[in-house]
């Protein structure tokens, strides 16, 4: 047992590495087919530079201002502050030149020779509206190929840091086609996220029986759904589904927002967690984080992103409460998976679950911590596609929640051994194979409510106690054993065989044939006689009585039990009493022979 | 539950086709996109053959196109708005290109793949143009490869690059969406499955499954050239073509695999006679001699026949009916899917080759129908996994009390002789050293014969309580009740025998004197650990230590009855 959960543990690592080297091959296959990253340029902090003004001399010789260095692109700007960068474009003549960075709450003004070719989020800022995300896209025109251009930030937030990221140039659908397959990754697993999780969704409710609706495996396809939505808006590829503007930004932090209310959800309703009362406490606080938000968000009273470190500190929350049930959770299974092998397989589907959505909240944290870190400490984002480990986590929970779907089709593929192992168990006396006293009881009630017309005959097994204290308990099985094989062979098909207690059985015939039963009665005694025969230890001597279920009053077959039951021990009294005249006889048998041999004696 | 799943299935499809469409309607542009497909001038070596117009294709004209001729398309751009990034959308099928906007070349293509005598397949290609193109002359020079297709360039859009984009994303929504879900689905349930099943012979219809989701995302993704999105190869109509290919013979496999399904006996050789053509195909595609898209025929026939053959195989065992409802969604999942592509994929040939003539809306209506099948497909997958998901929910509470059953004493609730053997067998597996008790409860039979049987229930009844009772400070150990008046208990170590023993007594003790009752109470017991039988000659070391147990018991019984017997004399 042991070595099969050890097994199962093996597996999902694999599992594991088999993802992150998927994710690898992904990621690095960006340069597999890499036309576009030789014909884009990639202008890094190197070629820029900080001037005082945006009335640049398209020809100045910038090598003279201040270079930008990685540090100096975390200057914390405060609301309404401005920085310029410049920068000489490459010589090169491109059919459409165009040039790309991505911004974050910043206004941003490009100039060219003193005239402003682009500009984004200047209108929002100064009417006090939320300036959000923007992937800015500058249409270079013929003359600047080869020139200065320079572009004004102005950020928008209180001590908003300028993260300037790599800035493309090069032909302008080089350009646009680099960015999504830079994002390959994620808008695969973000689209693969969003649909699982919206059929998970849709099908759930329609397919749940009448009884259970399976609220967490909703919770399941909601995470997954949410996930899928955040990876997708967070990429900046949400704008190739919507283009409302609005509803994008509102999108992408709802969704994270929903994150630890979710997660906490698939915990909560996990049927094998022990720990209630925490965890509905959770539940409810988990909510309150997107329910408040949004709310404040439509009024228009706080715009989302303002509560973005406190909802950082819910998913932080979040994911250490969910870890603590995981490990209970594991080592209470480890410890108590007793010999009901046959119900594990629904627990191994859940502690799947568990696991995966504890490695999404794992890997979001460590993304939270790991995005708070570069902020502070200023080290300009490395490679495009951010949420690394939030996708591999959530991929690796896919992967469990396609693990449990193995463990259910497991357990029902095996439903029929199971049931069977579990019937024969339930069902049957161990000893005799016939059945126990609680199917009896089960199958006399069914008869009941049928209305079935039967006979029932009670039979009690004679002297077991005797042949098991004086002989021992292997003994007496044997006896009991060899008692139902007789009443197998003499009773065949009958609508119940079974043995009520240590020494009682049951019959049931159909119909109310009396003279049959009579007859198989006496072939019993018959069979009885000639098994004793050969037997030299102990020999089969049994009572019985019975009772039609019409002799009772509306056809209840426990009463018609009782009532065999009596007659059964009206025989019992019989075969003592001639036991006790058998005894007394030979009690003086065996007195006279005394006598006589006393006499005898007394006579030498 | 079948019922259920065939409608849920259709409810996703309806509602998929709607968000599909819904987003393809509800799009607002900047500003509009102009469709360029009519009004080019074609000529050839300076001579001109015509001009295009709805009635009128570039096929048409180019009917006596030989391989390696060049045509020239001429237009004059009509004038449009000023657009921030101008940009055309077209798509090349098997040839060359070069585009000049006022003399001047803008872009080319597929020069170096003719020259080597390499497949050029479909493409879409997506090109910026300088500054403005309103009122310019473009030329478009195409080498046709192949002299059999000579719709040479197709959908070509002018308009703002960033509109195109999403013009072609939102008309392509569904197949972009379905095919990366199925194309990531696939591979995650392939790899589990060969996971789970590290015995290959299980791997069965399960891993197949996963394989034809896979490929049939391949599929959608690079047919349809979606993958110009994302991608630079060249080699994506090769491999599209290839993942149709595959669709056969997987689904094949696939079927054969579905447990507990009857196959006609000529299952396997058409199956490998399918094998063999696509193995063929695919080498003259390789060795340049007949492309995958002039063979295209050659695969609907292969579908179809492979289709029949399931088809046949579904009657027969429908007949049988011996299908597990797993087993049966499977079937008739593999069954739409390939409806549909059949149907959809023939259509959509025919309007590739320009056998018939369609609207816009019809040939979208193509595309939908072409992603419906491998949508339902991976969505009847899903609910597969659902039903066993729910079903084995269900299945637990059954178990659960079938458990209760098994394991527990109807009588009296305590385990049972089934549960107390599995314990021991447990703790045996450890070694470690443990307690049997057995007890014997005095008296039941003569209660049973005086006051009747449920009496002697009643008796059983409150000995289990007191026994219970007396085990609840015990945590390792359980007890339970083997026979008609036989009970058992097991320590996990020995040693606390006596503590128990002496709250069994004191338990008892407290039931007669409340005399409730007209019998008494009283327990014969004996106690044997693992240590002492270890060096028992007997093999099942378990059973030692149980009979060892008994006979002290029984010791305990004749004193008692000693007792007794001396106390009536």
């Amino acid at each position: 047992m042991k070595g099969n959960s050890n097994r199962r543990l093996a597996i999902e690592i694999l599992i594991a590495i088999l993802l992150f080297v998927i994710y690898l091959f992904l990621y690095l296959g960006i340069s597999f087919d890499a036309k576009y990253a030789k014909t884009v340029y990639n202008l890094t902090n190197e070629n820029w530079y900080i001037v005082d003004t945006t009335d640049l001399d398209p020809e100045e010789d910038l090598t003279t201002s201040s270079h930008v260095t990685d540090n100096m692109t975390t200057i914390g700007l405060d609301r309404g502050k401005t920085i310029i960068l410049a920068t000489k474009l490459p010589n090169e003549l491109f059919v459409s030149p165009c040039m790309q960075f991505n911004v974050a709450a910043l206004a941003v003004r490009v100039y060219y020779d003193g005239n402003e070719i682009y500009s984004y989020g200047t209108e929002d800022y100064e009417a006090g509206r939320f300036v959000g995300k923007q992937c800015c896209r500058i249409s270079i025109p013929a003359e600047a190929v080869g020139k200065n251009v320079c572009i004004e930030y102005r950020s928008t937030r209180q001590g908003k840091n300028i993260n300037h990221s790599s800035t493309f140039y090069g032909e302008a659908s080089d350009v646009f086609k680099a960015y999504l397959q830079q994002r390959r990754f994620p808008l695969f697993a973000g689209t693969f996220l969003v649909i699982f999780g919206l059929m998970l969704i849709i099908t759930l409710p329609l397919m749940s029986r009448k009884s259970e609706l399976k609220i967490d495996m909703i919770f399941h396809g909601l995470l997954l759904f949410d996930s899928g939505i955040y990876f997708l808006s967070y990429n900046n590829l949400m704008q190739y589904y919507v283009t409302n503007n609005w509803w994008l930004t509102t999108m992408e932090y709802l969704s994270l927002f929903m994150i630890p209310f979710l997660v906490q959800g698939t915990v909560l309703f996990n049927r094998y967690v022990r720990q209630k009362g925490m965890s509905k406490f959770m539940f409810f606080f988990d909510l309150s984080l997107p329910v408040v938000t949004m709310i404040l968000h439509c009024l228009g009273i706080s715009h989302m992103y303002n509560f973005l470190t406190i909802a950082h500190v819910f998913i932080i929350l979040q994911g250490a409460y969910s870890l603590f049930v995981m490990v209970r959770q594991l080592r209470y299974f480890n410890r108590h998976h007793g010999s009901e092998d046959v119900l594990q397989n629904g627990e191994r589907a859940a502690n799947a679950i568990m696991i995966g959505v504890n490695c999404l909240t794992c890997s979001s944290v460590f993304d939270v911590v790991f995005w708070y870190v570069l902020e502070k400490l200023g080290y300009r984002v490395v490679h495009v596609v951010n949420g690394v480990f939030s996708i591999m986590g959530s991929l690796i929970l896919v992967a469990c929640i396609v693990l449990s779907y193995f463990y259910h089709v497991i357990a029902n593929e095996n439903e029929k051994e199971i049931r069977g192992a579990l019937e024969g168990i339930a069902f049957n006396d161990i000893l005799t194979q016939i059945s126990n006293r609680a199917h009896c009881e089960q199958v006399m009630e069914e008869l009941t409510r049928e209305q079935r017309t039967c006979i029932v005959i009670s039979l009690d097994l004679d002297h077991l106690k005797q042949v098991n204290d004086n002989l021992g308990h292997q003994i007496g099985d044997k006896m009991i054993s060899g008692f139902a094989e007789l009443l197998r062979q003499v009773f065949v098909m009958p609508l119940l065989l079974g043995r009520m207690g240590g020494d009682e059985f049951i019959v049931i015939l159909d119909g109310d044939d009396v003279a049959r039963c009579e007859r198989l009665l006496y072939q019993l005694t018959d069979y009885m006689n000639s098994a004793n025969a050969q037997l030299t230890m102990y020999s089969y001597s049994a009572s019985w009585g019975y009772a039609g279920s019409y002799e009772v009053a509306d056809g209840h077959i426990q009463k018609t039990y009782m009532l065999a039951d009596e007659r059964m021990y009206r025989m019992k009294e019989e075969h003592h009493a001639m036991d006790e005249k058998l005894r007394m006889e030979e009690i003086k048998t065996v007195a006279m022979q005394e006598i006589i041999k006393r006499t005898e004696e007394g006579e030498e | 539950m079948k019922k259920k799943i065939h409608v849920v299935a259709l409810l996703l499809i309806v509602v998929f086709i709607l968000l599909a469409v819904g987003v393809y309607i509800g799009t607002d542009l900047k500003s509009s996109i102009l469709p360029l497909d009519e009004g080019w001038t074609v000529s050839m070596d300076g001579e001109e053959l015509g001009t295009t117009s709805t009635d009128l294709s570039l096929r048409d004209i180019c009917k006596d196109v030989k391989e390696g001729d060049t045509v020239i398309l001429r237009m004059t751009l009509p004038e449009t708005e000023r657009t921030e990034y101008p940009a055309m959308l077209f798509r090349t099928r098997y040839c060359a290109y070069e585009i000049f906007l006022e003399g001047r070349l803008v872009c080319r293509g597929g020069y170096e793949r003719l020259g080597k005598e390499k497949y050029v397949g479909k493409e879409y290609h997506l090109i910026s143009l300088p500054e403005h193109f309103g009122g310019k002359e473009m030329e478009i020079h195409l080498m046709a490869e192949a002299a059999k297709d000579r719709q040479m360039v197709s959908d070509m859009y002018l308009g703002d690059y960033e509109d195109l984009e999403n013009s072609f994303t939102h008309r392509m929504m569904l197949p972009l969406t379905i095919g990366a879900f199925l194309v990531v689905y696939g591979l995650f349930f392939f790899l589990v499955t060969l996971v789970v099943f590290v015995d290959l012979r299980e791997f069965g219809v399960h891993g197949f499954a996963a394989l034809l989701c896979f490929s049939m995302g391949v599929m959608l993704h690079l047919y349809l050239g979606l993958d110009a999105l994302y991608m630079d190869t060249s080699n994506s109509t090769t491999f599209g073509y290839l993942a149709m290919w595959m669709v056969i013979p997987i689904s094949m496999q696939m079927v054969y695999r579905i447990p507990g399904m009857l196959h006609t006996s000529y299952y396997r050789l058409v199956e490998a006679l399918c094998d063999s053509v696509m193995a063929v195909t695919a080498l003259l595609h390789f060795i340049g001699a007949v492309h995958f898209n002039d063979s295209i025929g050659m695969l609907f026939v292969v579908g179809a026949v492979s289709y029949v053959l399931v088809l046949l195989d579904f009657a027969y065992n429908r007949k049988q009916g011996e299908l597990s409802s797993s087993a049966h969604i499977y079937l008739v999942a593999v069954v739409w899917c390939i409806t549909w592509l059949l149907c959809s994929g023939v259509y959509l040939s025919m309007i590739s080759r320009g056998a018939i003539r369609v609207t816009p809306t019809q040939s979208f209506a193509g595309i939908v129908g072409f992603c419906i099948g491998p949508m339902l497909f991976g969505y009847y997958m899903l609910v597969n996994y659902l039903f066993n998901a729910t079903n084995s929910y269900a299945k637990e509470r059954e178990y659960a009390s079938l458990t209760r059953l098994a394991y527990s004493d109807g009588l009296t609730n305590l385990p049972n002789r089934s549960k107390l053997d599995a314990y021991l067998d447990q703790l045996e597996e450890k070694k470690m050293d443990y307690c049997i008790i057995s007890m014997d409860v005095n008296g039941l039979k003569k209660v049973n014969d005086t006051y009747g049987h449920v009496a002697g229930d009643m008796l059983l009844k409150d000995f289990a309580g007191v026994l219970s009772e007396a085990m609840e400070s015990v945590t390792e150990g359980i007890c339970g009740r083997i026979g008609g008046d036989e009970f058992m208990i097991v320590l996990d170590r020995g040693g606390k025998e006596d503590k128990v023993l002496q709250k069994i007594d004191e338990g008892m003790e407290a039931l007669n004197i409340k005399g409730e009752h007209p019998w008494t109470y009283s327990v014969a017991s004996g106690s044997a650990t693992r240590n002492e039988c270890l060096k028992s000659t007997m093999t099942d070391i378990v059973h030692a230590t149980y009979l060892l147990a008994d006979q002290r018991m029984y010791e305990m019984k004749r004193e008692q009855h000693g007792r007794m017997n001396h106390g009536q004399l």
